[in-house]
């Protein structure tokens, strides 16, 4: 009886300690460790995953695609045209390491992800000149370009290193991206004292690897490399309304997807992303939860090189054509084109290997947008495919085909890039086959190339090098502009170097419209006229895949694949 | 003694200089901006030419040389960009992880020793006895099992012995996870048997060969002739000699043991070197490659060192003429 | 040392006639004989080998390469529609179907021809090249041979798969690339073996006089001392071309070597590994095919090793 009771009492201490003890803890399988947990440096899934919940932003992006506050108290007043912005900040913010966030903070993060060397994130603030501190929680700032005409002869818009040198050579003109843009990551606020403190120490180096210090819902605690990042709850976190019962996230790293996959079954994790479409189909079978994007977030691809001379368009000297036409019935277009019809996406997508039916045939190079999505097909090149089979043609490939000259109808002509051990290799196989099988040469080789490797090849666009690629690009509204079409850098759709001025006239007017209908048109009239010329062959429109287990509730994945655990709650 | 093992150090000197200098003339003449994979996709050329500039990759083959050897000083106030050299084991860090490159092989090269002690202590309980048995049992039953099998061992893949392995004992029995982890013993179990099985081959086959040769010879017959019992024969007389062939064996398939892990950890996704190298290869972070490369030859050199000192320790023969001799092997 | 004198005699001596070069190719093929494994070893390579030369007649390349995405996976023995193009014919997948639906049967045979390719001219390559470097090395000693032979001491510091890795990560995966990263790495122990032979020969009395006779130095090598050192180089060159398919395939395996969609073993196992779970016999077969092509290059180099010399066995 007495040990009964004994028992009893036992037990009641230990469920009164229990709860004090245990933690909850999420664990979230990743293919690979982040890169580095400094915001403008880098960014991939990964990092992203882990950023999102260790920094804070002025704004953010709502699953469904709105710009919502985050640090900010409300969206900005902009002024003159949207060229002027005005943003005041929430008080009494602190980060990790208990400073106070002010405006300062949010200056200096901008002013080093726009001009620091390794920052990979300076599109984002390559407008913006004239950023001024107007009180504690407030600033302001303005958009414009380079003017050529204010500078002088020696000064390059590269030389600027601060937004108050660009202020004296910057003329304003609108961004209607601008907004969206600061939901990127690359604009989280980092703690200007800390990393300043960091610099005369010389602990800065091995910011974002051994410490980092955000103001966001979790703090950094520790990373093993190779294996896991460990981040534990921000209790202070000034915004009281997130509601997680989560104490403690592990992102473990698993590099191989069916290991990852067995881990997850296995029930050794909780979340996992970026989960094959096969491997899909057994997480469900096994009672495993898929998450999937808000609809489809990207498209893939397949570019031509414009500047080479088989399926470009170059001068009789071998220059590259850039004056802004495409001439349609030369030999190299009628070779794009006859590529395009060539090619069925629906194996892509049917194909158990790649999309396992995960994903639809696309005819545009947007899908699901806010802007850009061409409505009405009428009069446009979309009423020569369907949803079904694209563009598939084979007859009208064929006839094409012929009247090409024989120096067109080489095996092995076109030299084609593709990620290495992508899915982006197995599209690649897939096109290869099909315009081999519909046009009777084996026209396409492929060579798979590192991830240096295909940005070289993809901003130098060299001739000798490739004439294809076949990659992917996210369509959610800023990166359509600066990723798909690259909107005021360099040129229209980077890699593939196209350009013609009707599309770019479209594009500059969009860019510089707020957002609304008028802006969605611009876009739409800019994708019409790529379309015509055709550097591109869009393949298919993909949706992410995310597992969960079924313990696991609040999970959202933001428009670009990202998980957002402000709210997980795991029972 | 302490001369022939003076001697021998000196000899890797060259060996590892040359090293060094292959591989990073292969790195060097390899495709691809390690520039550009720091800067953004948007970068312009001058961009480029700064940071090039600032990660020194603007100078000679021969200066940038000098620098992987002896360090180098980045004009850039990032610090990051400066390094000490391989002779201080600092060659920067990745262009990927951003991390000190020999910080990252060190943390994880105990994880490949572990896997691969693992592997040799096995590999090495399963063939001696094995040899053995299959020597003084010729052409018996059991010498026909351990021969056929050290065959199959010796020509089975061992990535694709780890996936069949992974099948059978994750996917379908759901005994081990296909998943290694050092601080999992249980997960070490596949992997550890992947990485041994090509060596128990090996070494079984050396010790029956060695053992059968010896057994042949006039003194294990006077042995038997004097009416010694078979089993002392055996254990006196025949296995000491038999073994010096195959400690030198076992030597050597500890380095062939850090080549299988770099597959088998690969297979496993083990956090190991070997990962780090194919990682580091497939994303061309040339100061990984570098590091895990020269650092793994290193190791490599060493272990053979060590292999052959212990040699001239266990068998006088080879001392005496190692003494005598001025030229190499 | 002795025994490597008395195989130097073994095979063909350095002064023979025809007559006698083929009597001791007969004794040696009556020894080989009696290794009943060998014999099967060699049976299974010269199969591999027909079905190399003969793979078109089997499958047709362009068959084994097109993609048919709607029997992906299919299991072995299954019977499937195949479209080749015009028209949809009934295909019996024997051992089953790939990711893209292509003929795993059909992949394994041509991937023999690459595989055989590989196997032949890497270690041709390694053979000659390193064959002549241990000639030279061995024959003139002094300064040319520390040079030759620190430079193998540097080939062999690195591991070999890892330094081939290396060549291959630097100019980029490729056939030719393959071949010549394994090819350099298969040189060192051909090296090695020649000098040695090479030293033991050297000094023996045939060789002494056709110096006396003032033959020339390369004729003195090539006639009389590289045929007495065959025996160790053949044995090396058999196990050799095991290793070299074996390093191949994990090179493909890696993401190294051969490109797809040329039917490539260790390419095979690549894409299959994704898939364990959900069609185990991509995994299977090609494995199966690499092991036993592999396991018949031992058992010949056992064979020739006991056949070349009984005193060699190792």
């Amino acid at each position: 009886m007495f040990l009964k009771k004994f028992g009893t009492v036992a037990l009641m201490l230990c469920a009164s300690i229990v709860p004090l003890v245990a933690q909850t803890t999420l664990v979230v399988g990743q293919a690979t460790d982040p890169i580095i947990l400094d915001p403008p440096m880098y960014s991939d899934t990964p990092t992203h995953n882990v950023n999102l919940l260790i920094y804070d932003r002025l704004y953010d992006l709502s699953s469904d695609g709105k710009v919502v506050p985050g640090l900010a108290v409300d969206l900005p007043k902009i002024e003159e045209n949207g060229t002027k912005y005005t943003i005041k900040i929430k008080s009494g913010v602190k980060f990790h390491n208990g400073q106070p966030l002010t405006i300062d903070d949010v200056i200096y993060s901008f002013q080093r992800g726009a001009f620091n060397d390794k920052s990979q994130m300076k599109s984002i603030f390559a407008m913006m000149y004239d950023v001024k501190k107007i009180d504690t929680y407030t600033f302001q700032f303005r958009t414009g370009f380079f003017d050529k005409s204010k500078a002088p002869a020696n000064v390059q818009d590269s030389d600027l290193k601060s937004f108050e040198d660009r202020a004296k050579y910057y003329k304003p003109a609108a961004f209607g991206s601008q907004l969206n843009q600061l939901t990127w990551l690359g604009a989280s606020i980092v703690s200007k004292a800390t990393l300043e403190k960091a610099q005369q120490d010389g602990t800065l180096k091995d910011y974002g690897v051994t410490w980092a210090v955000g103001s966001g819902p979790f703090k950094f605690d520790s990373w093993k490399q190779g294996d896991s990042v460990t981040l534990v709850r921000n209790k202070d976190y000034h915004d009281s309304s997130i509601q997680t019962n989560v104490d403690k996230i592990v992102f473990k790293t698993i590099r191989d997807p069916s290991a990852l996959k067995s881990a997850f079954l296995n029930k050794e994790v909780d979340l996992i992303m970026n989960v094959a479409p096969l491997d899909a189909r057994e997480i469900e079978q096994a009672g495993g939860k898929i998450l999937l994007t808000n609809g489809y977030f990207g498209y893939h691809y397949l570019g031509f090189n414009m500047k080479s001379p088989r399926v470009g368009q170059v001068n009789a000297d071998g220059t590259p054509d850039m004056d802004g036409e495409y001439d349609l019935s030369s030999p190299s277009a009628k070779l794009r084109f006859a590529i395009l019809y060539s090619i069925n996406p629906s194996d892509i997508v049917n194909s158990p290997d790649i999309m396992d039916k995960r994903g639809k045939v696309t005819l545009q190079y947007v899908e699901s947008l806010p802007f850009g999505h061409i409505d009405d097909p009428k009069g446009t090149r979309l009423e020569e495919g369907n949803l079904k089979t694209g563009y598939y043609n084979p007859t009208k490939a064929k006839e094409l085909f012929a009247s090409l000259p024989d120096s067109l109808k080489k095996p092995g002509l076109l030299k084609c890039t593709a990620l290495s051990g992508s899915v982006f290799v197995k599209e690649a196989l897939v096109i290869k086959d099909q315009v081999k099988r519909v046009l009777g040469v084996d026209l396409i080789s492929i060579e798979q190339v590192a991830l240096s490797e295909l940005a070289t090849r993809r901003s130098k666009s060299d001739p000798d090098v490739w004439d294809l690629i076949v990659n992917w690009t996210q369509t959610d509204d800023s990166y359509y502009i600066f990723v798909a079409f690259d909107g005021f850098n360099t040129s229209l759709l980077h890699d593939t170097k196209f350009y013609t001025k009707a599309a770019q006239e479209w594009i500059d007017k969009g860019n510089s419209l707020p957002n609304g209908p008028e802006r969605n048109i611009a876009y739409q009239n800019a994708q019409k006229e790529v379309l015509k010329a055709l550097p591109r062959v869009p393949l298919v429109a993909i949706m992410g895949i995310s597992a969960s287990q079924q313990n696991i509730s609040g999970v959202f994945l933001s428009p670009s694949g990202s998980f957002m655990l402000d709210n997980v709650v795991k029972k | 003694m302490i001369r022939y093992i003076a001697r021998r150090l000196l000899m890797i000197i060259p060996v590892l200089i040359g090293v060094t200098f292959i591989v990073f003339s292969l790195t060097y003449i390899s495709p691809g901006d390690p520039a550009r994979m720091i800067l953004p996709q948007d970068a312009t050329d001058a961009d480029i030419a700064h940071m090039r500039h600032l990660m020194g990759l603007d100078e000679s083959f021969l200066m940038q040389y000098v620098h992987f050897l002896f360090g180098f000083k980045s004009p850039s106030e990032d610090s990051s960009f400066s390094y000490k050299g391989l002779l201080a084991l600092d060659l920067g860090r990745s262009y990927v992880s951003n991390r000190p490159v020999f910080k990252t092989i060190l943390e994880r090269f105990p994880n490949t020793a572990l896997l691969s002690l693992f592997a040799l202590v096995l590999s090495v309980l399963l063939s001696i006895p094995a040899g053995i048995i299959s020597a003084t049992h010729q052409y018996s039953p059991s010498d026909m099992v351990v021969s056929v099998l050290s065959l199959l061992g010796l020509s089975m893949p061992a990535f694709w012995l780890g996936m069949i392995l992974i099948w059978i004992f994750s996917v379908k029995l759901r005994i081990f996870p296909s998943l290694a982890n050092p601080n999992n013993l249980k997960s070490l179990v596949l992997p550890v048997i992947t990485l041994a099985t090509m060596n128990t081959a090996v070494q079984a086959r050396m010790t029956r060969s060695s053992m059968l040769e010896i057994i042949r010879q006039d003194y294990i017959r006077t042995a038997r002739a004097k009416g010694l019992d078979e089993k002392k024969v055996i254990r006196k007389h025949a296995l000491n000699n038999a073994l010096i062939p195959v400690v030198t064996v076992i030597g050597l398939q500890v380095g062939q043991l850090l080549v299988g892990a770099v597959l088998t950890e690969t297979v496993f996704s083990y956090p190991g070197i070997g990962t780090i190298m194919v990682d580091a290869i497939q994303r061309k972070d040339t100061p990984q490659i570098l590091a895990s490369v020269v650092f793994v030859a290193i190791v490599f050199a060493l272990v053979n060192l060590v292999v052959d000192i212990v040699y001239a320790f266990i068998d006088p023969r080879i001392k005496a003429q190692y003494e005598g001799m001025t030229k190499g092997k | 040392m002795e025994q490597q004198m008395t195989s130097a005699n073994l095979p063909v001596s350095g002064i023979s006639t025809d007559r006698k070069r083929k009597s001791a190719f007969q004794e040696f093929w009556r020894r080989f004989r009696k290794n009943k494994l060998a014999v099967a070893g060699l049976a299974v390579v010269v199969l591999y080998i027909l079905m190399a030369i003969f793979a078109d007649l089997f499958y047709s390349y362009d068959f084994i390469t097109q993609n048919q995405i709607s029997n992906a996976f299919a299991k072995p023995l299954t019977r499937a529609e195949v479209d080749d193009g015009n028209t949809t014919v009934q295909h019996l997948y024997i051992l089953g179907a790939d990711n893209f639906g292509r003929d795993i049967l059909g992949r394994i045979i041509h991937g023999a021809r690459v595989s055989m390719v590989i196997g032949f001219t890497t270690i041709a390559f390694a053979c000659i090249v390193g064959s002549a470097l241990g000639a030279i090395a061995g024959y003139y000693g002094g300064k040319i041979e520390s040079v030759i032979m620190r430079g193998t001491d540097i080939l062999l510091a690195i591991p070999n798969i890892l330094f081939a890795l290396a060549i291959v990560a630097a100019l980029g995966p490729s056939f030719q690339n393959l071949l010549l990263a394994i090819g350099i790495t298969s040189i060192p122990a051909f090296v090695r073996l020649m000098r040695a032979s090479v030293l033991t020969v050297k000094n023996q009395e045939f060789v002494e006089a056709a110096r006396a006779l003032g033959a020339r130095d390369f004729r003195i090598i090539v006639r009389h001392i590289m045929p007495n050192c065959m025996a160790p180089i053949i044995v090396q060159a058999t196990l050799g071309i095991a290793q070299s398919i074996l390093s191949a395939t994990s090179l493909s395996f890696l993401g190294l070597g051969i490109q797809p969609p040329s039917p490539e073993w260790g390419n095979m196992l690549s894409d299959a590994r994704s898939y364990i779970s959900y069609a185990p016999h991509t995994l299977l077969f090609p494995g199966l095919a690499i092991m036993t092509v592999i396991l018949a290059y031992n058992l010949i180099g056992d064979g020739l090793r006991d056949a070349l010399d009984p005193k060699l066995k190792r």
